[in-house]
């Protein structure tokens, strides 16, 4: 499947001459030497963020140190998000290399693979870490995750996200932890582009105003985040302390992969984000054929601004078809297709109209504002 | 030697997975269809679904969910849960299922068990004996989610189901069903040496070496629920099976 003639009206299709984005971002720009926006910000802006060597040893120990002190008499020093990724992963052996006491949460949402809890039950078990795991009730997921199905909006992931962060706000608070490590790393997700993100899924309003429309029963226990408790969760997010340790190291990720190989016997996913089956159908079918758009090109463009991978790899990599197999998507789409309860023919019906948008529905523009610094941030701690 | 087998058991409630703690306060751990995909691509030796609302509210088998779980696992499932009447074990075995698990009716109606070995052959005809351990000794059976004292014995019920051919019997502690510290292993010795026909052990098992002393008491198989979806000192739901490695001392 490539989707590279699938691109967005306006422009004709052009493609960066420094890494592999292109016009499926419909907001991509180029410089007269043909580089791309996603290259100048990356060089500008987060190249700053990102501390590798000396300064980034420095921030590294006094960061642990704070952590601990701010630990001290309680039962943990920090919480994690595990999805079974090699991210997170790589996280959890960051910090028990600098012993830290992390909790755990994994939010169950009836996707995982066999891969995901047998990355979570190694992590936990060879590292000592204890973990909680939020299964959110199927019957619910299940009709919420099939109303943004239905609706096609660019983010299909706020069911799961927003679930999550419910999950965070419970588990830190309960356990009074102020730090919570995050995942998100500029090694690997410098590119992405605002118009692939989609809405926030911290955003209650949003998320029920896309159920009303499309959903077809009444939500007994998903943990919606209330307009009141936002407001609380907002202030103890300025409590709270989010942190990417990531940002502080010469994060690769092939290392990493090693490393957690290695030391904890990793599976190595072959791919990004297929913890989940969902992710893999969304990532390797949904958004591809819907938007024309394919993530992995974000992701491997982040490698090359990273100096991970080089620019023909990555052209070679887009070349390969998103399922190795025609039997491998079916499957996929089956599944789907059950799981989430529908048939065949509702199935292809709803894949051939067109999506809904994001902006047709309100959200909290009060908070929107600072959610979204905070989400973009945040969806990485479970990714 | 017969083959050792170590079988998850899931509880179907409201349609979701629970997890009892001596048949009582289940808590939800997730969807089937999932659990099973998961346990399946771990391949496990076998498995067992057991709706446990079936018999309560008087109902039959859930067909459709038996075949939507049935989709995912290839490995032997075996269902339990609701079956009364002879017609409907073919039902049962249609959706792709392996074995039948007979319960409550066996209990009203032992006549079933020979007539389901006559209809799908003994090695797919199963008996769960749910027993609790007596004061002054024994065991007594017990039916409708350990709700219905039978007054019957588990070593009598359990000749008389090898008597009536049923190819195995599953003998389930009410006492120690969710406790994850160890299973009777007094009453699987014996009812394993009062019968020959193969014993699956279930109730408390918390640990590999719980399998292996249940294995060590006769037992030709293992099973367990807690074990296989709870993980460490917050019981979080994290769905495990051992390492081929951590079994093959046995
Ligand atoms: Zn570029």
């Amino acid at each position: 499947m490539n989707s590279k003639i699938k691109s967005n009206s306006n422009l004709t299709y052009k493609i960066c001459t420094k890494c592999v984005m292109d016009t499926s971002d419909p907001d991509i720009s180029f410089d007269d030497k043909g580089v791309c926006i996603h290259c100048s910000n990356f060089e500008n802006n987060q190249k700053n963020n990102w501390f590798r060597g000396e300064e980034g040893e420095t921030r590294t120990a006094n960061l642990v140190e704070e952590i601990k002190k701010e630990g001290v008499g309680k039962e943990y020093d920090c919480i994690i998000g595990l999805s079974g990724g090699v991210d997170s992963a790589y996280l959890a052996y960051w910090g028990w290399q600098y012993g830290l006491r992390m909790l755990a949460v994994h939010v169950d949402a009836g996707w995982n693979t066999e891969m995901a809890v047998k990355n979570i039950e190694n992590i936990c078990k060879k590292l000592k870490i204890d973990l909680i795991t939020e299964v959110i009730d199927w019957d619910d997921m299940r009709a919420i995750q099939k109303a943004f199905f239905k609706s096609k909006v660019v983010n299909q992931d706020i069911p799961q996200d927003h679930a999550f962060f419910a999950a965070l706000y419970k588990y830190s608070t309960k356990n009074n932890i102020r730090y919570v490590l995050n995942g998100y790393n500029i090694s690997s997700e410098s590119a992405l582009p605002l118009a692939w993100r989609g809405n926030n899924a911290m955003d209650v309003v949003h998320l029920k105003a896309i159920y009303k429309k499309y959903g077809d029963k009444k939500i007994s226990s998903y943990p919606f985040l209330q307009v009141w408790k936002m407001r609380l969760f907002y202030r103890i997010f300025h409590n709270l302390k989010i942190v990417s340790p990531l940002n502080l190291m010469d994060y690769n990720k092939n290392v990493a992969l090693e490393t957690l190989k290695k030391e904890v016997d990793f599976i190595d996913y072959g791919g990004k984000h297929h913890e989940s089956v969902l992710t893999r159908f969304q990532q390797s079918y949904f958004l591809p054929t819907v938007y024309g758009y394919e993530k992995r090109r974000a992701h491997l463009a982040s490698l090359i601004m990273s100096g991970q991978m080089a620019r023909e790899e990555a052209l070679k990599e887009l070349e390969k078809p998103l399922y190795s197999s025609e039997v491998e998507k079916n499957n996929d789409i089956e599944y789907f297709i059950k799981k989430i309860g529908l048939s065949r023919s509702e199935f292809n019906q709803i894949m051939s109209t067109p999506p809904d948008s994001h902006d047709n529905f309100p959200n909290q523009d009060r908070f929107n504002e600072k959610l979204d610094s905070i989400s973009a941030f945040f969806r990485k701690i479970i990714r | 030697m017969q083959i050792r087998r170590v079988i998850p058991v899931l509880l179907i409630h409201k349609g979701l997975l629970y997890k009892s703690k001596n048949f009582k306060t289940p808590k939800y751990v997730g969807d089937p269809t999932n659990a099973v995909k998961i346990f399946n691509e771990k391949e496990v030796d076998e498995i067992a679904i057991i709706d446990i609302d079936a018999t309560m509210s008087g109902r039959e088998p859930n067909y459709q969910q038996i075949r939507e779980i049935a989709g995912e696992a290839f490995m032997p499932l075996a269902y339990g849960g609701g079956i009364s009447k002879i017609d409907q074990i073919k039902k049962v075995i249609d959706q792709g299922v392996e074995k039948v698990i007979l319960s409550h009716y066996a209990l009203t109606n032992p006549e079933i068990v020979s007539q389901t070995v006559k209809q799908i052959g003994s090695s797919s005809t199963v008996v769960c004996l749910d027993f609790k351990k007596k004061f002054f000794g024994g065991y007594e059976i017990y039916t409708k989610n350990g709700t219905n004292p039978t007054g019957k014995n588990l070593i009598d019920m359990a000749k008389r189901y090898e008597e009536l051919g049923a190819g195995e019997l599953i003998i389930n502690s009410i006492d120690r069903d969710g406790m994850m510290d160890g299973y009777d292993l007094a009453a699987i010795k014996t009812v394993t040496s009062a019968v020959s026909v193969p014993v699956i052990a279930l109730g408390g098992a918390g640990t590999v070496n719980d399998l292996l002393n249940a294995f060590e008491c006769g037992a030709t198989g293992a099973a367990a629920g807690s074990m296989f979806v709870f993980h460490g000192k917050h019981k979080a739901v994290l769905i495990t099976y051992p390492e081929q490695s951590e079994l093959s001392f046995i």
